[in-house]
């Protein structure tokens, strides 16, 4: 194969692709069109998109999208599109520093916001950064102290991003007693609560229990307490009145955790595997099996 | 009568790995023949279907060819000859190609080395083997989240580190050596894995799938067929992976193309200063287009092990460019931002954070420590390395290469 050859005609193929494309969108265009009357926002979204974040442009691109993120009287889905491209501005920490603090504050605000789309979205971007105020508003609504700004189950994902833990006892709560998504965002929020081992054993092994409800409950035990996990999966795994994919579950959790496939991997585990894959008609069942198989018998 | 293929380096379990970036082999004849100077033999590559192939070059050259002859002298002294993958035709396991060597003439086999052409690949066009042999060693190396991968969450955080990482123009030479430094631990799990990457400016139906990366259900919670590795995931303090559904399978997300990142407005970018500002678009645009979850901020992004095939396509990109532009060599003005007007881990001559340590100010103090990962088949870039050493990554003007490549980059010299 001749490179340089290949290199020209790459070069071309870049050329004929970009040459006569559309400009990116200046902010002032932006600006305008967004206070325009005949503003359509599947257009200004468009517009958003490609506006340019160069060096030059963007402080000027920043300062509009604030602008058109924070005004109420535009569409939703053009304010998101702003705030995605704020997304994006985030992405240099240092450029963003002098819009840092109004961004944040806009943010906070913005939280309570009329549409549940803008709020929801706001919501995310604020527990990703650990912001406490976001994070006091659901613990607020969950306690029904104040109207819920989410769904309850979005609420209890979103306030499970605290590094610091400050949701846990509601969620201990929530895994016990509440019903369907809550529930099973409240299980997932406790992955290493070590408090939770004998909730997520009992969970994983009622079988009266749907599937995805005992897979999360197994699934955190391995992280909190691995000697507990390897028991249990051990048990289902080879359970054949048991559901398949919670075995293969078992299976692959063994294989890929390295404290507890220490105290599973054993050529007399391994048979019994050997013989569950034999019997089994389920097709992830088996190829976790083998996947063990190779990874530590060798 | 033998011949000792000797290539420069090999692991533990005594392989060896090329890239497209040929290797100088020695050949040397045990055992001659008696009375004779000389010993004719073509050097050649056999290769299973599919499998990788193989150049071979009397000089370090993007020219060598499928057949090599030479004579080797019966004094036993060592004969070079460059060993390179065919551009476009990797590996996809190892041993699938054996290099060869047999008398001329006679044809007779006196030497046979096998190896692989480990290259990182499109994730879209990953074998099942190949897929399932990466997302193994994801999952192992994140254990139970507190595993070796839990060191690169805490490396790309926010605060000061984010500085180092996205506030100026290290952003790819870091990110170079992040990726480079996260995909030999996952090669010491498995050594025939590579990083695959996300072609983000395409639709990837077979990357977002409920047997590769995932699919996140409408609430944001990614969703995985039965038994799959990464069901387990755990990161910080919750199982499974949170991102957005903006991106599907046939979503093509809106973001700069590779042409509009190499070459806006039909003209190449002419240095890195105006290349870098791809950090926003497509970079940032690709983090964004998810529309939430951990991916859409640098200081969670880690934690979606999807992040680490979105960072290498946009190494790909520059190495991409540095292709296209032909600007391998450090002390070229248009390969980085010369040094005036940014901070420390921003110009070319400086440490990167954190493998140079120690972890002090003014840089940040809160990495996990730690040099870089060493690997078996080069000694580049080290444990400390230099944002300079992150530039000639495929050793095309200097001496040494750092063992990785792309499927659509070649070696050019």
């Amino acid at each position: 194969m001749d490179i340089e050859a290949l290199r020209k005609q790459y070069l071309a193929e870049l050329k004929a692709e970009t040459a006569g494309a559309a400009p990116p969108a200046t902010s002032e265009k932006v600006a305008q069109y967004a206070a325009s009357d005949k503003r359509d926002d599947g257009k200004l979204c468009e517009m958003l998109a490609s506006l340019s974040l160069d060096k030059e442009n963007y402080a000027a691109s920043v300062r509009t999208l604030l602008d058109i993120l924070a005004n109420g009287a535009i569409g939703a889905i053009a304010r998101l599109a702003a705030l995605r491209q704020l997304g994006s501005a985030e992405f240099h920490a240092v450029r963003f520093a002098p819009f840092h603090a109004e961004y944040i504050a806009l943010l906070r605000r913005l939280a309570q916001d009329a549409d549940k789309d803008v709020r929801a979205a706001v919501l995310e971007r604020l527990t990703l950064t650990n912001d406490s105020e976001a994070q006091k508003l659901l613990r607020e609504g969950l306690e029904n102290v104040r109207k819920a700004l989410v769904p309850a189950a979005k609420a209890v994902q979103l306030l499970a991003r605290d590094d610091h833990g400050s949701g846990m006892p509601i969620f201990r709560e929530l895994a016990a007693k509440a019903k369907g998504r809550v529930r099973e965002q409240a299980l997932r929020a406790l992955a290493s609560d070590p408090r939770s081992a004998a909730l997520f054993e009992r969970i994983a092994a009622d079988k009266d229990e749907k599937t995805p409800i005992r897979e999360i409950a197994a699934l955190n035990l391995k992280n909190a307490s691995a000697p507990r996990f390897a028991k249990l999966a051990r048990k289902l795994a080879l359970d054949d009145d048991d559901d398949d994919r919670l075995r293969a579950a078992a299976v692959s959790a063994i294989t890929h955790t390295g404290e507890v496939a220490a105290r599973l991997a054993t050529s007399r585990f391994g048979n019994a595997l050997k013989s569950v894959a034999d019997s089994t008609r389920s097709r992830a069942l088996k190829s976790s099996i083998r996947r063990f198989a190779k990874t530590h018998l060798g | 009568m033998n011949v000792e293929i000797k290539f420069p380096s090999y692991d533990a379990q005594q392989r060896t790995y090329v890239t497209w970036r040929p290797v100088e082999v020695k050949l040397r004849l045990l055992a001659p023949p008696p009375g004779v100077a000389n010993v004719a033999v073509t050097v050649s590559a056999k290769s299973l279907s599919p499998g990788g192939k193989l150049r071979f070059a009397k000089t370090l050259t993007h020219l060598g060819t499928p057949t090599l002859n030479l004579n080797l002298p019966t004094s036993g002294a060592p004969v070079s000859v460059w060993v390179g993958g065919e551009f476009q035709a990797p590996s996809s396991k190892y041993g699938d190609v054996t290099m060869e060597v047999r008398t001329n003439p006679g044809n007779q086999l006196v030497g046979t080395q096998p190896t692989m052409v480990r290259v990182r690949k499109n994730a879209e066009a990953l074998s099942t083997f190949e897929r399932d042999r990466f997302l193994a060693a994801l999952a192992t190396l994140n254990g139970s989240g507190s595993g070796p991968y839990k060191n690169f969450r805490d490396m790309h955080v926010g605060g000061a580190p984010d500085a180092e990482a996205h506030g100026g123009p290290g952003f790819l030479p870091w990110h170079r050596a992040y990726l480079l430094d996260f995909e030999r631990e996952l090669q010491n799990i498995n050594a025939e894995v590579t990083l695959p990457y996300w072609r983000f400016d395409k639709a990837a139906r077979n990357l977002f799938s409920r047997s590769f990366i995932g699919l996140p259900n409408f609430f944001g919670q990614v969703q995985f067929n039965a038994g799959h590795p990464l069901l387990g995931w755990v990161a910080v303090s919750s199982v499974g992976i949170q991102r957005g559904n903006g991106v599907g399978p046939t979503t093509v997300p809106a973001l700069n193309s590779e042409a509009q990142t190499l070459q806006p407005g039909g003209t190449l970018h002419p240095n890195y200063a105006s290349f870098r500002d791809m950090q926003f678009n497509p970079h940032g645009s690709a983090h964004m287009s998810h529309g939430g979850g951990w991916i859409t901020n640098p200081a969670t992004a880690p934690r979606d092990p999807l992040f680490y095939m979105l960072h290498c396509n946009v190494d790909r990109l520059w190495a991409k460019w540095q292709w296209a532009a032909k600007v391998h060599n450090p002390t070229d003005p248009k390969a980085f931002t010369p040094a005036a007007g940014f901070p420390a881990g921003h110009r070319l001559n400086d440490a990167l954070w954190p493998w140079c340590g120690p972890l002090a100010p003014p840089r940040p103090t809160t990495a996990p420590g730690g040099g870089l990962a060493a690997s078996p088949i080069t000694a580049v870039p080290g444990v400390s390395p230099k944002i300079r050493d992150m530039i000639d990554y495929l050793g095309t003007v200097s001496p040494n290469h750092q063992a990785f490549a792309y499927d659509d980059v070649p070696f050019q010299n």
